[in-house]
């Protein structure tokens, strides 16, 4: 037997010892649910397929202080040396390294007209020819690049007439049809997509643009340039250990950084976004835990108030479960408050965080399993206390004091 | 009714162990009206709580409207306590966060009577204590011998064999007092046995029989009856 009518409408003569713990678990489902939405959110993010072997991939900084160096001889010389290294598999000069936070991007149309076009910016990764291969891709479509392709740039202007795009990429561009031959502008000049790859994330891996990327074969050469290297997994090590030597042995008149892998690279990309998810993993433990004391503590309180009520309760006939089962059903029925008051204030603090943090809408999923979490636990919490209750003889009925 | 045969209750702690019955006897036939009286610290709340089941004996046995009760589980005391006594407590212990109808339903939802049986045994219990008004009034509203006829009216709403009342009128003025008695008086002679347990000597000349409990022990055994009064001394006797 439930009894619910007469302990809400008890409850409900005495509101203002039950307001702060409903409010407070309305609060608690509002943020919980809120924060479990974003913490998945941003799991998923984290755990987003780059396209990229991030464990075989590592890259490095080169900067050429003295101009008399000549920079373009001198990254294909060093890209020769890393090829000779054992364990290298691809290397290349490159502008940037992917999923570092970063680099460059460039805005494409789908034709010379401005009028009418189709653009969307996307992370330009400009290096050899052999560019697609140090990132392990395999051409989905069309081809890769050719080494008549390879262009320098310096001073003279020059500028690949050919890429290689993501899908992505493609199906922004030209959302009706294959984007291989056709052609894409940055400027005035045509450049062919030649070849489509399936995935590549770009180096600002909270940007939109992350999944539109371009290859292009070209050294744009400047004082300061970057390596990528693709090595064998046992190897990498071992390359890492090796290659400010080499490169510096070569020509030390530049300084040369110390190679990490992309997994690193990519952790400290990520280092906001676990930072957060850890925060709010604390957030939601310790405000579920207040939660749990608060209504055990008002459960525990009322028990001790309560004790000549439910000693009598007993003495008129209540056996212990019942008495049990009366506090688990008041804490059931305060938490049911709560949660109604806290599905609102969910919605309502979605909406805010919609409309100034650029959230996605709050799934309803998210909502329903914090109520599931927030029922049991107090239910949990109470579990006690009420038990304690109804080890309450009922021969304290018949004491005058 | 009620056959308590050598019974013992024993309270023990670490250091100290506690006769509050010893050896008691006693039995109340269906329809009296018996009044215990006894010096503070006597045994009379033990003896109460035993025969209101709110307390295990130690050892002896004691039956309830045919039922010996030694063994029952916690379940099927709370049954028969539901089923069979109705209790009146001196504080009156209503639960104040109920109004007087609620406070009515409480034995009977534990009972597990429909909604209509509930009702109807509610507004026909506070009917009978002069209170059908004052249903949705809360016990903080009223005066004490009003919510000592509410309590009434919880005791008897399901209609049980045996009224346990502790002290019905030690709260009370004299006024209030007199109200209450007559009320027991008029429940008693529609059947009802009472047991009553009082200070007050001159409540307990209105029952049908005074017994008296010293040191845990039933001591005196006084019947008055259309004013002739008798007094047998011999020690846990049985009526």
């Amino acid at each position: 037997m439930l009894n619910i009518s007469p302990i809400f409408n008890a409850m409900m003569r005495n509101k203002s010892s039950i307001i702060l713990i409903v409010m407070q678990i309305a609060l608690t489902l509002a943020i919980v649910s809120n924060a479990a939405f974003i913490i998945k959110e941003r799991i998923d993010t984290m755990q987003r397929d780059s396209g990229l072997p991030e464990t075989q991939l590592i890259g490095f900084d080169v900067y050429f202080y003295d101009d008399a160096v000549n920079i373009a001889n001198q990254l294909l010389l060093d890209q020769q040396k890393l090829l000779e290294v054992p364990g290298v598999i691809e290397a290349t000069p490159i502008n940037q390294i992917p999923l570092s936070g970063s680099g460059d991007s460039w805005s494409f149309r789908n034709q010379l007209e401005t009028d009418g076009a189709i653009s969307s910016g996307a992370g330009v990764f400009i290096g050899n020819y052999n560019i697609a291969d140090v990132f392990g891709h395999t051409i989905a479509q069309g081809r890769n690049f050719r080494p008549d392709e390879f262009v320098i740039r310096d001073n003279n202007g020059n500028v690949p007439k050919v890429t290689i795009i993501t899908q992505a990429l493609a199906d922004e561009l030209f959302p009706e049809s294959n984007a291989v031959g056709k052609f894409i502008y940055s400027t005035d000049i045509p450049i062919q997509v030649i070849g489509i790859i399936d995935k590549m994330q770009g180096s600002w891996v909270h940007s939109s643009l992350v999944e539109k990327t371009a290859l292009m074969p070209m050294i744009n050469v400047k004082q300061f340039m970057r390596f990528i290297v693709r090595i064998e997994p046992k190897e990498v090590n071992q390359v890492i250990a090796s290659v400010q030597e080499l490169l510096l042995a070569l020509e030390n008149r530049r300084v040369v950084s110390p190679a990490e892998t992309l997994i690193e690279k990519k952790e400290r990309s990520y280092q906001s976004d676990k930072l957060m998810t850890n925060m709010l993993v604390v957030i939601i433990t310790v405000l579920v835990f207040i939660t749990a004391l608060g209504i055990a503590g008002m459960t525990i309180f009322n028990v001790n108030r309560r004790q000549k009520q439910i000693g009598t309760r007993r003495a008129l006939g209540a056996s212990r479960m019942e008495i049990q089962r009366y506090f688990m059903t008041e804490s059931a029925l305060i938490a049911g408050l709560g949660i109604v008051i806290g599905v609102v204030l969910a919605l309502v603090l979605n909406n805010y965080l919609m409309t100034y943090f650029s959230a996605t809408s709050l799934s309803l999923n998210y909502i329903v399993t914090t109520i599931v979490g927030i029922v049991l636990v107090i239910e949990f919490a109470v579990f006690w206390p009420a038990r304690k209750a109804s080890m309450i003889s009922p021969a304290i009925a018949t004491r005058s004091v | 009714m009620l056959v308590m045969s050598g019974i013992n209750k024993v309270y023990q702690t670490e250091q100290v162990q506690t006769h509050a019955l010893r050896e008691f006897n006693l039995s109340v036939a269906e329809g009296e009206f018996v009044a215990v009286t006894g010096p503070s610290g006597s045994g009379k709340t033990t003896f109460l709580n035993i025969a209101g089941l709110l307390e295990n004996i130690s050892s002896g046995d004691y039956q309830l409207d045919g039922q010996s009760i030694v063994g029952l589980s916690d379940r099927e005391l709370s049954r028969l306590r539901n089923e069979k006594i109705g209790f009146i407590f001196q504080g009156f212990n209503l639960i104040p966060d109920l109004n007087l109808y609620e406070n009515v339903d409480v034995p009977l939802r534990y009972r597990g009577f429909s909604n209509k049986e509930r009702k109807q045994k509610i507004e026909h219990a506070l009917e009978t204590v002069g209170l059908s008004a004052r249903m949705k009034h809360l016990p903080s509203q009223l005066s004490g011998g009003q919510q000592q006829r509410v309590a009434i009216a919880r005791a008897l709403a399901g209609e049980p064999k045996f009224l346990l009342a502790d002290e019905p009128t030690g709260n009370l003025d004299s006024l209030m007092a007199k109200q209450v008695m007559e009320l027991l008086e008029n429940i008693n002679k529609q059947g009802t046995t009472i047991v009553m347990v009082t200070h007050d000597p001159e409540l307990a000349r209105r029952a049908q029989r005074n017994i008296q409990i010293v040191d845990g022990q039933l001591c005196d055994f006084t019947i008055y009856q259309g004013g002739t009064v008798n007094n047998d001394t011999d020690k846990n006797a049985v009526a």
